[in-house]
């Protein structure tokens, strides 16, 4: 059995329903289908957990399926955008694709621990990191000033090396 | 050197040679320390990656009732099906007697969300009542208010939603959304959606969305409705944008239900915040405005005051 029980299951949710989604929407381009398909991949999991045999780690098998899912989905959909999406999803070297799925898992790390730092501090640090908006450009849409910014990047600082010292 | 601060200048490809060495020789102490460096730089290179906030928590909540329980033999699952029959009827039973009395619902120290047999969904604010008048099965719907409610009405042509506000007034509503305090002197109502028909006397205004009306020395006053954060009990959300402070305390403390006092001598008229607060604690937004403004307080839980000390401007 894969899961000890249905806790285990919610941790696994979790830490991957985010980048999932986020990797299909990159292939189907609909937000509220890739959270339908993402969906599915995981009910379809759980109810088979008994006859599952991994031979490889949970992380690849959910990369799989909802690459197929994505494939599936789009082949059901005959539009012409579709059958552009389908054509560079599947031109797409597997190596590729699952580099873009780590790469989503990775933001997706950086983001949850973003939540321990307090609000304004928050959205300066992602404007900087995220959006790429200098010192200058965050104080005059923040009308503060650029002292302002840097203080709020260095308490940012101090909280992720906190934060994930503790883990 | 502060390490944090050479770590920005890093990032931010402003570092000297002297400050590289610091860091590199500070990567070398532990795993962690590249783990925390990596997960700073991160979002350089995946600044162009499209990314959306998937709400994993509220996925999770829809998945989790489609999960079947751990398998069994086939007569627990019998007595589970006949258990969930009784409580069906149970359940059809009860909420049939249930229908047909009349609700009260009363708030103390907490807001709470109740959805109407119309399907129209209230939000009632803290220490305020409403008591359904009517069935909802004849000519109109009508429920009584006292204290403050977010409405946000099922759109029935043939049967209006009334309101009584007690006195001489009520409110009249065929289907829109719109917040109403009600509260002795305290009247203001605030219109999000749609038209909303206020009745006073045998008067009647009309206030069409975006429109708010408030009680003020005893005459009705249309106002435009342009603070967002009136209804900000219901919503959560305290927004900013580019207010002035003196209106930003105001709205805070009517959010935290705090009291300000300063400083003879603190000055704000100049100050301006720009900001967005979701469902913080109060220590945070303060700790906020300590930031952008600098600003000295002591903040006393007890009495819930906050004694401004100093404040600068950028």
């Amino acid at each position: 059995m894969i899961f000890k029980d249905k806790e285990e299951f919610k941790q696994v949710f979790l830490e991957y329903y985010n980048p999932l989604c986020n990797y299909v929407n990159s292939k189907i381009f609909d937000e509220s289908q890739s959270e339908d398909l993402v969906q599915d991949v995981f009910l379809r999991l759980w109810s088979s957990r008994e006859d599952i045999d991994l031979q490889e780690s949970i992380k690849s098998y959910l990369y799989k399926a909802s690459h197929n899912k994505a494939i599936e989905y789009l082949r059901s959909q005959k539009t012409y955008e579709n059958a552009i999406a389908q054509q560079s999803l599947l031109s797409a070297s597997d190596d590729e694709n699952a580099k873009m799925l780590d790469i989503y898992i990775k933001i997706d790390r950086l983001k949850k621990s973003l939540r321990h730092l307090p609000p304004k501090c928050r959205e300066v640090f992602s404007m900087h990191r995220f959006n790429g908006l200098t010192y200058d450009e965050i104080a005059q849409s923040q009308n503060i000033s650029v002292k302002t910014v840097e203080n709020h990047m260095l308490k940012a600082i101090k909280i992720l090396r906190e934060k994930v010292q503790r883990t | 050197m502060d390490l944090n601060k050479i770590i920005l200048k890093v990032l931010n490809n402003e570092a000297t040679k002297e400050e590289y060495a610091i860091l590199e020789s500070w990567k070398k102490e532990s795993e962690d320390n590249i783990a925390i460096l990596e997960d700073i730089r991160r979002g350089d290179s995946e600044v162009n990656l499209p990314y959306t906030d998937y709400d994993s928590e509220s996925a999770w909540s829809k998945v989790e009732p489609q999960l079947e329980s751990p398998s069994g033999s086939y007569w627990r699952y019998a007595l589970i099906a006949g258990l969930l029959l009784l409580a069906v009827i149970a359940y059809v039973a009860f909420d049939n007697y249930n229908e047909n009395r009349l609700k009260d619902y009363r708030t103390d120290d907490k807001i709470e969300h109740i959805v109407l047999r119309d399907d129209s969904k209230v939000w009632i604010n803290e220490q305020s009542s409403l008591r359904e008048v009517t069935d909802f099965q004849g000519e109109e719907r009508k429920v009584a208010l006292a204290g403050e409610a977010y409405f946000d009405v099922e759109h029935k042509e043939a049967i209006p939603f009334i309101i009584d506000l007690g006195g001489d007034r009520h409110i009249k509503v065929i289907g829109t959304s719109f917040n109403v305090i009600n509260v002795e002197e305290d009247f203001d109502l605030a219109v999000y959606s749609g038209m909303v028909e206020l009745h006073v006397l045998d008067r009647v205004i009309e206030v069409p969305k975006g429109q708010r009306v408030k009680l003020v020395n005893g005459s009705y006053v249309k106002l435009k409705n342009k603070s967002q954060n009136l209804i900000s009990w219901k919503t959560r959300n305290l927004v900013f944008d580019n207010t002035p402070l003196s209106k930003v305390l105001q709205d805070i403390s009517r959010h935290y239900d705090v009291t300000f006092d300063k400083k003879e001598g603190v000055k704000m008229a100049q100050c301006r915040l720009r900001s967005k607060f979701s469902d913080e604690r109060i220590e945070d937004v303060l700790a906020e405005l300590k930031t952008v403004f600098d600003m000295q307080y002591v903040y006393t839980p007890d009495n819930r005051n906050i004694q401004i000390e100093s404040l600068k401007c950028n």
